[in-house]
């Protein structure tokens, strides 16, 4: 893939993982101050460190948030089972296969060399 | 930025995304279980769903105005079964979740039109020829009069039917179930109980 691309799908798969993160603090601040939503904050905090660890093109990194983004999948399509399939659902599935496509080329690339 | 450099600070976020995504995945496990059990109650419903639209063409061909065909499952808890004594081999998962009976209840919800036995009568007959099987067949007849079926008399003859109007929308309805082994056997009895 050309590095323009790559650099692209790099960068927008590290700002969909720090808006993510944004979103879960905003989520605990909505919600109010329960005891296990508190723990949103944190994961909200790690999940923008992780945004910009992705833009950096750090691996790990971009192995968590291939992951995170499966995970989130699966979370999606646990919810279209029980719910049906949705045009806001399926909007949503967006990002977490741009995740996973930033995951699996950053490999077959880092395989090439 | 030198924080963010820090190997410690690339640990604690790596291992709190880790517990995230299993904090994201564990419901999710969950809810897939959840839903294959419930798509596999709901089986014997899926199974009769799209039959219910020929009873509507049956019944609009005959020039009823079908509001409502559909079939559903009584829940396996339904009181009745123990208290008519009905066998019901459905065995539920758990007790907790939600647990359909395999008998099936099929219900109209229709306009009157005409003879009231006439119209029971085709309904029926459009609800057993799709549904042969079913539990019990529901029809909730919708009017905007009421019927008070006596007659009543001046000087001593009849004059015959008085009609009281309630409204004119179609709020007013009598609702007629009818158990399947009672349509079987006598074919006729169709009038076990009236709601009004």
């Amino acid at each position: 893939m050309k590095k323009k691309y790559k650099d692209l799908l790099n960068k927008v798969s590290g700002y969909i993982v720090i808006l993510a993160g944004i979103l879960m603090i905003f989520n605990l601040f909505k919600s109010g101050l329960g005891s296990l939503k508190f723990l949103n904050i944190f994961f909200g905090i790690a999940l923008i460190f992780l945004g910009t660890y992705v833009l950096k093109y750090e691996k790990w990194a971009v192995i968590l948030s291939g992951v995170y983004g499966i995970a989130l999948l699966i979370n999606m399509y646990s919810l279209t089972k029980l719910v049906g399939w949705n045009a806001l659902i399926l909007i949503l599935h967006i990002p977490m296969f741009i995740l996973i496509i930033n995951w699996s080329v950053f490999f077959h690339e880092n395989d090439k060399q | 930025m030198k924080m963010i450099n820090n190997n410690i600070v690339r640990w604690i976020m790596g291992i709190i995304v880790i517990v995230d995504i299993i904090s994201i995945l564990t419901p999710s496990f969950k809810l897939l279980d959840l839903a294959s059990e419930m798509s596999e109650l709901a089986e014997p419903y899926t199974q009769y769903y799209d039959e219910s639209e020929r009873i509507k063409n049956f019944l609009t061909e005959d020039g009823y105005e079908v509001i409502y065909a559909g079939i559903s499952n009584y829940s396996a808890n339904a009181p009745f079964f123990d208290w008519y004594n009905i066998e019901d081999n459905t065995v539920c998962p758990s007790e907790e979740k939600l647990c359909y009976s395999d008998k099936v209840g099929v219900s109209v919800e229709m306009k009157s039109l005409g003879n009231r036995n006439d119209q029971i009568w085709y309904t029926l007959t459009a609800m057993s020829s799709v549904y042969e099987n079913a539990f019990t067949y529901g029809i909730t007849i919708k009017s905007p009069q009421i019927l008070v079926n006596m007659l009543f008399s001046e000087k001593g003859i009849e004059i015959g039917q008085k009609i009281m109007t309630l409204n004119q929308e179609w709020q007013f309805s009598i609702k007629y179930i009818v158990p399947n082994l009672v349509l079987h056997q006598t074919l006729m009895g169709f009038l076990v109980k009236e709601d009004l």
